[in-house]
């Protein structure tokens, strides 16, 4: 910092060097002396404009990240400052890697938080595209949806989580309602693709798919096996709780892009859709160049306990689509619901509204809390009437000569086990029976996969993501001010640093000096003694080098003040000692004897690779690098990149301490100017100086506008001027020289008569005496 | 200055004996056409006088006053219009109070007020200028030389 922030400082005050922060270089085009530089810039999320940094914000900011400046060892706010000396001093905020708990939560990622602030602002057109952009049943998830983004919600810890279901169905309704006013679709596809696509399956997925085909400019069909587009929207979900109307309403909207739906048809292989890879293949019908195959869960999962294949057992999904066709399914008047997700819920509900039925009632492994149904439904549910059994696991449906009569019970002690997997334990001994003429079983849904045909499934979820394999701790930091070491804490009394591990190693194609090591661990190695006084330190090392001013002398006091040991070898094996956790380093010692040392804590001094984005930037800028990944410069020419007009400096062109980058800086910058010297000056500002005039009476930086000499003055000719200082107006003044005489700070002079030449005139006549 | 040099035999023949040395501040309207004309005249006074000319005599500072004494001079005269008559209104009547401050400095100083005198003449009044003349090389003979002379001849004092 000491090095550094003068030189931030310096950079800052500059008025003409402009730091453009939070930016990524794009690209450079032109030639020397006239590049331009296309720059891609990431938000700050604070006005700099506004932002006076008096620190408020991190106040208020109740969020607490690692902070990367002290290497994620403290902490900062989600606003903050890289740095008290940070140039420019302002403030950003670091948004969290995720989305905002509420967009996090959504499958859909839909910009919650957006179009929620979007409605507050009433700009509800804008909330309604916001969300159709992800998703294009905004009216339809408005009422049906989980809604996880509420229960995420950050306000749930204050009260209770926004609203944000109910809002979004707001602002599709009212733009449905409004429909004048807003004219006009969502945009149409920028751009045509020739090729087409297929979706087979009409539901929420299909149509999703369909959407987004179309906007970039597919060409998109539909196959739906059902005689309507909607999928399990439309015949399993019931329709108290979502209308048929809205959901016409939302798939018209959907088609109106120039999706072509098929109901009715049935598609009973999906490679059949396909386009032949060949030409040789004969184009039997119609040919698609890609199939998305959205064909739902339709299958209901089976019990597997005796009596299950009694025709009063009804599988769950049946029973809803067939209540939403409007027919009337053939029930008892004793329902009995096997179940405790939201089928199972919405298949109690429907049943209670049916005519004929007398009694609904729910049976589900879960106790009342653990149900994955949605507590708000079950609790609707409880209030129209049904009821509950929980925590029982049915063991055989009775019949009656082909006819239910009811289901036998087991108590179920436990669902999930420790590690919140599904794994439920029964206690045998305790039995119940429960009465009905008809059981409904909604106990999970599968996948007709004859559609899919020899389509390979693979896993199921998204690809995992890589983890981030961000260190968070170093090995050998010192934490809280001790020296530790990282595998049990111990306080380490033997520390061995090894030098150029993975430096000037041609072997892992690394020649390369990594520079600073050398000096690093020297500093490193005294910093321990501070914190850890006593301790034995050794730095292996194939040689020193203190190559800067004054370096030697630290190594030399490191060595015999401090009693740093420089042993001078390339240790060629590390091996950890069973139960002391001690390494011991086995090297050849100078004579070439083999040698064995135990040390309590190891540092390696890793060599300094390429940072991981010089890559991808020297691809953008169009520089070469060199084998080692760094930029290439000749040797006569170290700041000269391989383009002519850019030049290089810092750790960019080789490992250098910082001294070394402000020197190769200056040099880069002394290049560049080279190629501006014929318009040197051309674009700069420069400072503002006062307005000139003439002092030639005055002394200006004696007068203090005493006024004494405009009141002596007979004449009027001092004034004092807008500067502040008294002024000889030439014309008016009769050169009596009142004024100077009174002047208390001696500020003004009159000609022939100033000081010195009076007493010039004093001494002269009294040598011209000739010694009086 | 021509007035001043009229006598140059004075000092010749007295040579090694100690005498007066007069600085005469003029202004330039009046006391230094007095002067003038008392050398066109022919009017016979001491030779111990010198003329330093000035725009005017509020234009006299303090400061030279004093270099001049610091300097060794024994005496000083301060001459200007008459009351009333000062060419730049009022310069004479500021002077004559500077010369009765500078007065009472020389005499907290041991140096002695008598050795600077104000005095105002028009500028026909070459007998009078004469006479003052007389008088203040008279006043300081009596008085003996400045007590700084020796030390500004040593260096004492700075020139």
């Amino acid at each position: 910092m000491c090095t550094l922030s003068p030189k931030l400082v310096e950079c800052a005050r500059n008025k003409n060097i402009d730091i453009i922060t939070l930016a990524d270089v794009e690209g450079i085009s032109g030639e020397p002396g006239n590049f331009q530089v296309a720059i891609s810039r990431r938000p700050r999320y604070v006005e700099a404009r506004k932002c006076n940094t008096c620190g408020d914000c991190v106040e208020a900011c109740p969020v607490s990240l690692p902070n990367e400046f002290d290497r994620a060892i403290g902490t900062r706010k989600a606003i903050f400052r890289p740095y008290p000396q940070a140039i420019p001093n302002l403030y950003g905020i670091s948004k969290a890697g995720s989305p905002a708990p509420c967009k996090a939560a959504c499958p859909a990622g839909v910009n919650a938080q957006g179009y929620v602030a979007l409605i507050a602002q009433g700009e509800f057109k804008e909330a309604y595209d916001l969300i159709f952009e992800r998703c294009p049943l905004p009216a339809v998830c408005g009422r049906v949806c989980q809604h996880p983004c509420q229960s995420e919600c950050n306000r749930k810890d204050i009260d209770e989580g926004v609203s944000v279901r109910d809002l979004k169905r707001f602002a599709a309704d009212y733009v449905y309602a409004h429909r004048d006013e807003f004219k006009g679709a969502p945009a149409a596809p920028a751009e045509q693709q020739k090729e087409k696509v297929a979706v087979i399956g009409g539901g929420p997925a299909g149509l999703t798919a369909a959407v987004d085909l179309r906007r970039m400019g597919y060409a998109v069909t539909v196959f739906e096996a059902r005689p309507l587009m909607g999928g399990m929207l439309r015949y399993g979900i019931p329709r108290y709780r979502l209308a048929a109307e809205v959901l016409d309403q939302e798939i018209k909207n959907i088609l109106d892009l120039g999706i072509e739906a098929r109901t009715g048809s049935r598609v009973e292989k999906s490679e059949t859709l396909l386009k032949p890879k060949t030409n040789g293949g004969s184009a039997g019908g119609e040919k698609f160049d890609a199939v998305f195959v959205a064909i739902g869960a339709w299958t209901t999962k089976k019990l597997g306990i005796p009596g299950e294949d009694a025709p009063q057992v009804l599988p769950g999904l049946k029973f809803l689509h067939d209540v939403n066709v409007g027919g009337k399914p053939a029930i008892g008047p004793n329902v009995l619901v096997i179940g405790g997700g939201d089928v199972a819920v919405d298949a109690a509900r429907c049943a209670r509204r049916l005519s004929g039925v007398k009694a609904v009632r729910l049976a589900s492994l879960e106790k009342p809390g653990e149900m994955p149904a949605h507590s708000s439904e079950a609790a609707e549910a409880l209030e129209e009437g049904v009821e509950f059994h929980n925590g029982w696991g049915p063991t055989k449906v009775l019949t009656d000569g082909g006819t239910v009569t009811g289901v036998e019970f087991r108590a179920c002690t436990r669902v999930f086990d420790e590690n919140r997997c599904f794994s439920p334990q029964f206690d045998d001994a305790k039995t119940t029976t429960v009465r009905a003429d008809t059981v409904i079983v909604t106990i999970g849904q599968g996948i007709d996969t004859s559609t899919l045909g020899t389509v390979t499934t693979g896993p199921g979820g998204r690809v995992a993501a890589d983890k981030e394999t961000l260190a968070t701790s170093i090995a050998g930091i010192f934490a809280g001010g001790d020296v530790v070491r990282p595998s049990d804490n111990q306080h380490p009394k033997s520390i061995a640093l090894v030098q150029c591990v993975g430096s000037r190693d041609t072997a892992r194609n690394a020649g390369y000096c990594s520079s600073i090591c050398c000096m690093s661990a020297t500093k490193e190695a005294m910093v321990a003694l501070e914190h850890a006084p006593g301790a034995e330190i050794s730095i292996f090392c194939m040689d020193i080098r203190a190559f800067g001013k004054e370096f030697d002398q630290y190594v030399n006091r490191a060595r015999d003040e401090h009693k740093v040991k420089y042993i001078r070898a390339m240790p060629s094996r590390l091996v950890e000692i069973p139960g002391s956790k001690n390494l011991r380093v086995r090297y050849f010692d100078e004579n070439g004897e083999e040698q064995q040392k135990e040390f309590d804590l190891v540092v390696l001094s890793v060599g300094l690779r390429p940072s991981a984005g010089v890559r991808e930037t020297a691809e953008r800028l169009g520089l070469a690098l060199n084998e080692f990944g760094f930029c290439r410069t000749d040797r006569l020419a170290p700041v000269a990149t391989s383009r002519p007009g850019i030049y290089v400096a810092g750790a960019f062109q080789e490992p250098k301490d910082i001294p070394e980058s402000v020197a190769q800086a200056s040099g880069a910058a002394a290049c560049a100017m080279e190629q501006l010297a014929s318009v040197r000056g051309n674009l700069i500002q420069r400072r503002d100086y006062p307005w000139e005039r003439d002092v030639t009476d005055e002394d200006p930086r004696r007068c203090v506008a005493c006024a004494t000499c405009v009141k002596v003055c007979p004449y009027g000719a001092p004034m004092i001027n807008d500067l502040q200082k008294a002024e000889i107006q030439g014309a008016k003044c009769m050169g009596c020289g009142s004024c100077v005489a009174v002047c208390p700070r001696r500020a003004i002079t009159l000609r022939h008569q100033e000081d010195a030449q009076v007493l010039a005139m004093l001494d002269e006549l009294l040598v011209a005496d000739g010694g009086l | 200055m021509t007035a001043a040099h009229t006598q140059p035999g004075a000092s010749a023949a007295n040579k090694g004996a100690w005498e007066p040395e007069i600085i005469a501040f003029c202004c330039n309207y009046c006391a230094y056409a007095a002067a003038d004309l008392a050398g066109a005249q022919r009017m016979q006074y001491p030779p111990n006088v010198r003329v330093v000319h000035s725009p005017c005599t509020g234009k006299i500072e303090m400061e030279h006053i004093l270099a001049a004494l610091e300097k060794g001079i024994d005496g000083v005269l301060v001459a200007g219009c008459l009351e009333g008559g000062c060419h730049f209104i009022e310069g004479n009547l500021r002077a004559k109070h500077r010369v009765e401050h500078i007065r009472g400095i020389l005499d907290e100083i041991g140096i002695g007020a008598d050795r600077l005198r104000m005095v105002n003449l028009s500028a026909a009044m070459a007998p009078t200028f004469v006479e003052r003349v007389r008088e203040i090389v008279d006043t300081v003979t009596n008085l003996g030389p400045n007590p700084l002379k020796e030390s500004a001849q040593q260096g004492v004092v700075s020139k």
